[in-house]
């Protein structure tokens, strides 16, 4: 069998542009996803404390959640594409493989 | 065609494109239209100091918040993930086609994030002028949002210039771009009026769902209106064929375009009976316009998906990701010796697993298997195995909308043999045309059985003499608008007259059982 090679769609810059944005978006999105993860985390330990300044802290935390998760599906978003664009053929092997998962 | 597929055969990949896709379409309209309502609503409680509306107002942008980040971006990011793997060849064209545009879409969808937060979290404690002020800048970059999808979308039904430039501008403003704007701008008002209606069908307070309702009737009706013209000249934009399958052609789009119609006729009776009673406005009421106004969204999606066929980008690539130029190639080398990841690149090892590569490879895009929508193995079971090949080499032909078939002759009778559960041929001696089966037969298997049971064509012919056959062979368009013409010699036209004749003569000669004289 050959081995994969990229589909030959031309990309309209230069490769290290789209590059450089990849590496701009992606370590934001894994910011943002740790952000999540943590928040949820502290959230969640807050709340099982019973005095009053934890639950206070974890209801204002728990607010901000839905703004966080926003965030990380939108940068998640920037990244898949960049990513698409320069490693589709890749990414495409890794989602079928998945799938078996 | 390069790619590895997921594969579900009895599920189909467009089934499950559009599970996820209608609920988001939906959403993502709204996202735009409620914009809009938000700011326009804010906007009169202000000048009225009408505290319920306002307080209705907020409670509204909550909803908004939770519909449209949250499921209409999951869902977005879902379509992406599930074309990415069913169409991975189309998809991979419109990302490197569009990578700039799709990243300015990005920014604008980061903004209406950030707008929408704002606007929520800072409702009753940011100065009124600047809060109405972000409500418009949700809304403008919703609609920008909306701009930019809108061109590669539409792209895909028209790709216009593109196909002899290749220019980005040619692709992005292509012919159906701007009525295509147009008339979505319109749904996302109509839809944003749905939710509106639905939302403030649960508010306890009277008045104000008197007033809401009056209010997003008015604003509704004269959009409903608006978009019937714009409908027709996005019609107007299409190429040829495309308008052609939408006008006359295809079931499946008369179908969907009667959908529409209700859809549109139930809403505005809805508007309509609520204009004039808005106190008798139910919740069931507004369930019922909201379901309609899915319904209209469905129609319009599926129509326009349904027009771009054989394509999936028009003129660029066909709907099983074969690109047409190297058509010609592979109906010559064949098309198993190519594609990288089947796992049949000899028919004569493995017969059976060339026919279901190949299936996979060229039907499964649209076809299902044993499956509830377009089953393709119910079609062909009882069909002969050769008229079924010899359909394949010209069933973009017959079947305009289909693409053509890219493989050789030992490869459509492969796949011939695969969709009926015939015995595989051997391809030592392949024969063209099978020495059991008369000539006239062979013809009406071929031109007729895949539309038609033989049955039917008996019945409606009954009585006809062959002359009657005859010239309705040369007019087979004017029996019904849906049926392409017959394009065979006039000596072929002559003996499928006559076959098709002697079909009723011979069941002349055979009472049906029970029946005494």
């Amino acid at each position: 069998m050959n081995p994969p090679t990229p589909l030959p769609d031309p990309i309209p810059v230069a490769w290290g542009y789209l590059l450089a944005l990849l590496m701009l978006v992606f370590p934001l999105h894994l910011l943002f996803m740790n952000c999540l993860l943590g928040t949820t985390a502290v959230t969640l330990y807050l709340q099982r404390r019973s005095d009053a300044v934890a639950t206070q802290l974890a209801t204002e935390l728990s607010r901000a959640l839905p703004l966080i998760m926003a965030f990380v599906v939108n940068s998640g978003v920037a990244s898949l594409l960049f990513l698409q664009v320069l490693y589709g053929q890749f990414f495409y092997t890794s989602s079928i493989l998945m799938g078996s998962y | 065609m390069n790619s590895p597929v997921w594969y579900l055969p009895t599920i189909g990949s467009g089934t499950l494109i559009a599970l996820i896709a209608i609920g988001h379409v939906f959403v993502s309209h709204f996202a735009v239209g409620g914009g809009l309502l938000l700011a326009l609503s804010e906007n009169l409680a202000r000048k009225r100091n009408d505290a319920n509306l306002l307080s209705f107002s907020k409670r509204f942008a909550r909803l908004f918040v939770l519909l449209t980040l949250v499921y209409g971006s999951l869902t977005g990011v879902g379509i992406w993930f599930v074309i990415s793997l069913v169409q991975p060849g189309g998809t991979s064209l419109l990302i490197h086609q569009f990578v700039f545009a799709w990243a300015a879409e990005w920014v604008f969808f980061l903004i209406e994030i950030v707008a929408i937060s704002v606007y929520l979290y800072s409702f009753d404690r940011m100065d009124p002028t600047i809060h109405k002020m972000v409500a418009w800048i949700y809304f403008g970059s919703a609609w920008c949002s909306l701009f930019i999808i809108n061109g590669i979308i539409s792209f895909m039904l028209t790709s216009g210039n593109w196909t002899s430039d290749g220019s980005f501008w040619s692709a992005f403003f292509n012919p159906s771009f701007w009525p295509s704007l147009v008339f979505r701008t319109l749904l996302a008002v109509i839809n944003a009026g749905l939710f509106a209606l639905l939302f403030s069908s649960f508010s306890k307070d009277l008045n104000l769902r008197r007033h809401l309702v009056r209010y997003c009737s008015r604003l509704m009706l004269p959009t409903l209106l608006a978009a019937l013209p714009t409908a027709w000249w996005y019609l107007r934009s299409l190429p040829l064929p495309a308008r052609d399958l939408v006008t006359a052609g295809s079931p499946t789009i008369v179908r969907a375009l009667h959908g529409g119609a209700i859809g549109i006729i139930l809403v505005a009776s809805v508007l309509l009976f609520s204009l004039c009673s808005p106190i008798r406005y139910r919740r069931s009421l507004a369930v019922l316009a909201l379901a309609s106004g899915l319904l209209l969204m469905g129609s319009f999606e599926w129509t326009r998906e349904a027009a771009r066929r054989p394509f999936i980008v028009q003129q660029a690539m066909f709907c099983n990701g074969v690109v047409p130029a190297q058509l010609q190639e592979l109906q010559q080398q064949g098309f198993l010796s190519r594609a990288r990841r089947s796992q049949a690149h000899e028919i004569a090892t493995d017969p059976s697993a060339a026919g279901r590569d190949l299936f996979k490879f060229q039907c499964y895009s649209c076809h299902t298997l044993d499956g509830f929508n377009n089953d393709l193995r119910q079609r062909t079971r009882s069909m002969d195995q050769v008229a079924l090949a010899g359909y394949i080499g010209n069933l973009h032909q017959v079947r305009y909308f289909m693409p053509p078939f890219a493989g050789n002759k030992a490869e459509r009778q492969v796949l011939a043999a695969f969709l009926t559960d015939g015995l595989f041929p051997t391809f030592e001696s392949p024969a063209d045309t099978p020495q059991e089966m008369p000539p006239n037969q062979l013809l009406f298997e071929q031109n007729c059985t895949l539309c038609h049971t033989t049955e039917l064509v008996k019945n409606r012919t009954a009585g006809w003499s062959k002359t009657r056959i005859r010239n309705a062979l040369d007019h087979l368009n004017r029996l019904h608008s849906a049926m392409p013409d017959y394009k065979g010699t006039p000596e072929e036209k002559d003996r499928l007259a006559d076959y098709i004749q002697q079909l009723n003569r011979s069941a002349a000669r055979q009472p049906a059982k029970g029946v005494t004289p």
